[in-house]
């Protein structure tokens, strides 16, 4: 690219930062349709065209505020986060990879990403409105001025773990985000209780599930149609620790994990905990949002067989997550001249405490106990470490095993279901002891 | 500890079918061109390989989301056929002519099928 050229792409990033719709009109002619595919005329067309250094035959097809890949140098360095895995730039979809774990608290550039839409245009704190209605006896609108000084703040420790964390080692595959272990993340967050704010509103007795609606937008760009909106049965949204959440580690939350207002419903499947929360809507009936139904976020009833075709009536929603760890020291791959080794990591159960953890270096011949922490409240994740001994030199894997409270543990295979969810099979990293 | 390795091994390289460890460290090929700044065709098709399709490929699926989504998957004709469906119910893709559909479903099943490593 020549000198202008840069120049002008500089200013591109700006403009299209401040309003991508606007800045497609101002650089490149090109107006925003109904359905939000771009159209590109004349001299737009010409200089889109200049600056890729190529004609683009399908520009028909480019969505609105959408800078083509060959402009976006070096576009993924995510603001405000570090050292994460992109998988997808568009809509974003981010994981961490395990020795980056390691916090007890995890640190927000640390935090994983999961997009299902395009980012809300604003996410202003100050005029930021929740809605709370349906089956309630006073519907509420409430910013969050409204929230702090109403109800009481507090701060959790709380993991989200997205529901398809560990798809990626399915056979046969399943389709969605390839996840493999950093789709987790415990990290402290400030907010008000959702059953505080729900009790203001008095829930009719009729209630038996929530709805959650965000502000982020459909991909497609069509209008008014939602993302994702999903909700939990009204006993789990009555769990004094799930959050209706404004504060991150002590700050803001980070703009992709739903700034300036999120719920935290931890324990469940990630998408639980709406980003950019507008609305809690009450209802009499199980929630049929999108990506309540179908298939998604669901699981077959029974066991099945790997690339079984299951009928949709034989799917279930998925409610706590199965108890799972991770080794997060040291990073797999590590050669080691001493005999002996420290690793730890974290271990949690969806709605249930770890009751115990177990590491193997003999591809799980046997087991030794581990040292496991009480968690720092529930929901929180809970330490583990270990002391290991390697009898000789040579290459080994060492296994981490958690079991939950009610004597439920990890299993070594993969429990195989369409979709690709709950994969809490064990973690494993590999030493070699030279 | 003890140390069964021999029979160890085989229990394990049974469960690593299964299982793929995950190689924590690997960055996805694709920033690396992004960091050259370069605008070579690869750019232009976001990494789609050449081949029959790839135009429409990148019209239709490019249009809402990444190609990057696409490259992950490794999937059978049947699996990419139910994609298409629920890309239309759910996700507002238009209904595809069926030489289109045809000629997508191809390309997709050639370059990302099943005999393709799932992740990047």
């Amino acid at each position: 690219m020549s000198k202008s050229n840069d120049e002008k792409s500089a200013n591109l990033f700006e403009l299209y930062a401040e309003n991508p719709d606007k800045a497609d009109e101002v650089v490149f002619g090109r107006e925003t349709h109904k359905d939000r595919r771009g159209f590109l005329r004349g001299a737009g067309l010409a200089s889109m065209g200049a600056l890729i250094g190529t004609a683009i035959p399908f520009h028909r097809n480019m969505p609105a505020g959408f800078i083509p890949e060959a402009l976006a140098a070096n576009p993924m360095k995510i603001q405000g986060k570090d050292g994460l895995t992109i998988l997808n730039d568009r809509p974003v979809n981010a994981e961490t990879p395990a020795h980056l774990l390691n916090d007890d608290v995890t640190p927000t550039a640390r935090h994983f990403i999961r997009n299902n839409g395009n980012m809300p245009d604003s996410m202003d704190a100050g005029s930021w409105k929740l809605q709370v209605d349906g089956l309630v006896n006073n519907p509420m609108t409430l910013s969050i001025s409204d929230l702090k000084e109403k109800f009481e703040v507090v701060t959790e420790r709380l993991v989200i773990e997205c529901g398809g964390n560990g798809r990626a080692a399915f056979k046969p595959p399943a389709r969605g985000n390839q996840w493999t272990l950093g789709a987790v993340a415990c990290s402290e967050w400030t907010g008000v209780r959702l059953a505080d704010v729900l009790k203001a509103a008095g829930v009719k007795k009729n209630v038996i599930y929530t709805a959650h609606e965000g502000a982020d937008t459909h991909l497609s760009g069509k209008e008014g149609k939602l993302s994702l909106s999903r909700g939990v049965p009204i006993d789990k949204a009555m769990n004094p620790h799930n959050l209706i959440a404004f504060g991150m580690n002590g700050k803001e939350i980070h703009p992709m994990n739903g700034a300036p207002l999120r719920l935290v419903v931890p324990g469940w499947p990630g998408s639980c905990s709406q980003k950019w929360l507008k609305r809690i809507w009450l209802r009499d009936v199980v929630h049929d949002g999108p990506k309540m139904t179908g298939t998604a976020y669901r699981v077959p009833g029974h066991p099945v067989s790997a690339g079984e075709k299951v009928p949709k009536e034989d799917f279930e929603i998925i409610q706590a997550m199965p108890v799972k760890s991770l080794i997060t020291t040291p990073q797999t791959g590590l050669t080691i001249s001493e005999r002996s080794m420290s690793v730890g990591g974290h271990a949690w159960a969806g709605d249930n405490a770890v009751a115990q953890v177990d590491v193997s270096i003999d591809f799980g011949a046997t087991w030794s106990k581990a040292d496991l922490k009480a968690p720092h409240n529930p929901f929180a994740w809970q330490r583990w470490s270990a002391d290991i001994k390697f009898p000789k030199s040579g290459y080994y894997e060492v296994w981490a095993r958690a079991t939950d409270d009610q004597g439920r543990g990890q299993p070594f295979a993969i429990a195989w279901n369409p979709k690709g969810y709950l994969n809490n099979s064990m973690h494993r990293i590999s030493v070699r002891v030279s | 500890m003890k140390t069964e390795i021999v029979s160890a091994v085989v229990a394990a390289a049974a469960w690593i079918g299964v299982a793929t460890l995950t190689p924590a460290a690997a960055e996805p090929q694709w920033q690396v061109a992004a960091e050259t700044g370069a605008s070579t065709e690869d750019d232009e098709y976001q990494g789609l390989p050449p081949g029959k399709g790839r135009d429409e490929t990148l019209g239709i699926c490019a249009a809402c989301h990444s190609i990057k989504l696409v490259a992950q998957q490794g999937l059978s004709r049947s699996s990419w056929e139910e994609v298409f469906e629920y890309m239309v119910d759910e996700h507002e893709m238009p209904e595809l002519e069926p030489e289109d559909h045809k000629l997508i479903l191809d390309y997709l099943t050639k370059f990302y099928g099943t005999d393709r490593r799932a992740r990047n």
